[in-house]
């Protein structure tokens, strides 16, 4: 089943020209393998892509240099890089922090000044993250479970895109804890008090 | 090849000169088909055929130095980040499907990946962890193709030379700055809200056009 929610025409422009933070980035590919219509538009976008480098003017190169592309093809193919989880879900054991009542989250990936940060989060059902808004644009893909908040009810697959100001409170429901991947930049901030002096301590 | 698209306004102090443009024929003489540049992979795949990977590099590596100049990297690092970009398809060649994607579409990919990790690569070492997860999501599903036929590709180069020097110049920004909307938005002196919607109303008219063309 397609998925009801959609990163936005902008993000997926961005995730096919390679402008996304790593931490947006994982959170739409969570997203892709659900959605045909969102992979489309991103094929659409790299054939731009593609079409717009080849029109790019030719920089001129070394007087060598593609006798040195032949000279390096016989040398041994670059190093794999390690074999990775075919999923997120292979990363966190252990780095579970209770958030709350029945909110728990893992960091992924930890924000800095000049990048997102990529963070778990499972929530009970009935469990509802204390309304939060946040500074700036936050992409949040279910991969378990279920919640529902201001706009609408979100399924494994779906991804909500909230942008700067947006106040929400999601809460979780149904049979299952709900499972998942967020990527904000900037602060979370919580409504709740007690979430507002415990924010230092998980460097939200 | 249409001149406009290489006319800019203001540009960062940090970004090299270009040299201008070299002067083409309209006709479009000496640019290699989407389906000689299909073939000439395909040779490189089954025949290990280096003229054929020496005909790609002379098409592609010099347009991935000038990519990769354009996102902010020195002549030397471009280069060097055009060299690994053609290695790249030297040993992936067997991996390109030509129905699912138009050669240059699959450079500019190896491109774009190449220039995420070598960024990855610039950052002060961080645990392990950090650079398997980003790569989960560089090396998941891959996306779909309903539109790399010939005939699509040729719409979409029909429809690009359509596009108004504001579009074009607009469209160029957004993949080849390293910038978000909002810098784009910062320098062409337009609304935020008005550089989103006219990159969607692009897109989708590019869309249609590939979709026409299948």
């Amino acid at each position: 089943m397609t998925p009801a929610h959609h990163p936005s025409d902008e993000t997926l422009l961005l995730h096919a020209s390679g402008g996304l933070d790593a931490a947006f980035r994982t959170v739409v590919a969570a997203h892709l393998p659900h959605c045909p219509l969102c992979r489309a538009a991103v094929r659409a976008a790299e054939q731009v892509g593609g079409r717009l480098l080849e029109a790019l003017p030719a920089a001129g190169m070394a007087q060598d240099a593609r006798d040195r592309a032949l000279a390096r093809l016989d040398a041994p193919p670059p190093a794999a890089p390690p074999a990775v989880p075919g999923n997120v879900m292979g990363y966190p054991a252990g780095r579970w922090r209770p958030l709350g009542p029945g909110i728990a989250m893992a960091t992924l990936l930890p924000a800095s000044s000049d990048r997102a940060g990529l963070h778990l989060l499972r929530v009970q059902p009935g469990a509802r993250l204390a309304g939060h808004g946040h500074e700036g644009l936050e992409l949040t893909c279910v991969l378990e479970g279920m919640f529902r908040d201001e706009g609408g009810e979100y399924r494994a697959g779906d991804l909500a895109e909230n942008d700067d100001g947006h106040d929400h409170t999601p809460v979780a429901f149904g049979e299952v804890p709900c499972l998942c991947l967020i990527a904000v930049r900037g602060q979370l901030r919580f409504h709740h008090w007690l979430l507002r002096l415990l924010r230092p301590l998980f460097r939200l | 090849m249409d001149a406009r698209f290489f006319h800019r306004t203001a540009r960062p102090t940090w970004l090299p000169t270009p040299r201008p443009p070299p002067r083409r024929r309209v006709s479009g003489g000496g640019m290699p088909t989407p389906e000689a540049l299909a073939a000439l992979v395909a040779r490189v795949a089954g025949a290990r055929d280096r003229a054929a990977f020496a005909a790609l590099f002379d098409h592609f590596a010099p347009r991935v130095k000038s990519y990769m100049q354009r996102l902010g990297a020195s002549g030397e690092q471009a280069e060097e980040l055009a060299q690994e970009a053609l290695l790249l398809v030297w040993h992936k060649a067997a991996q390109f499907d030509p129905a699912r994607a138009g050669a240059a579409t699959w450079v500019f990919t190896i491109a774009r990946n190449l220039r995420i990790d070598a960024l990855r690569r610039e950052r002060p070492a961080e645990a392990l962890d950090a650079a398997a997860i980003e790569r989960v999501a560089d090396e998941g599903p891959a996306a779909d193709t309903l539109l790399a036929t010939g005939e699509a590709e040729r719409a979409l180069r029909a429809a690009l030379v359509t596009l108004s020097p504001d579009q074009a110049e607009l469209l160029r920004l957004s993949f080849f700055e390293d910038s978000p909307h909002s810098a784009i938005s910062a320098q062409l002196s337009l609304p935020l809200g008005t550089v989103k919607s006219r990159l969607r109303r692009i897109l989708a008219q590019l869309r249609a056009a590939m979709e026409a063309g299948r």
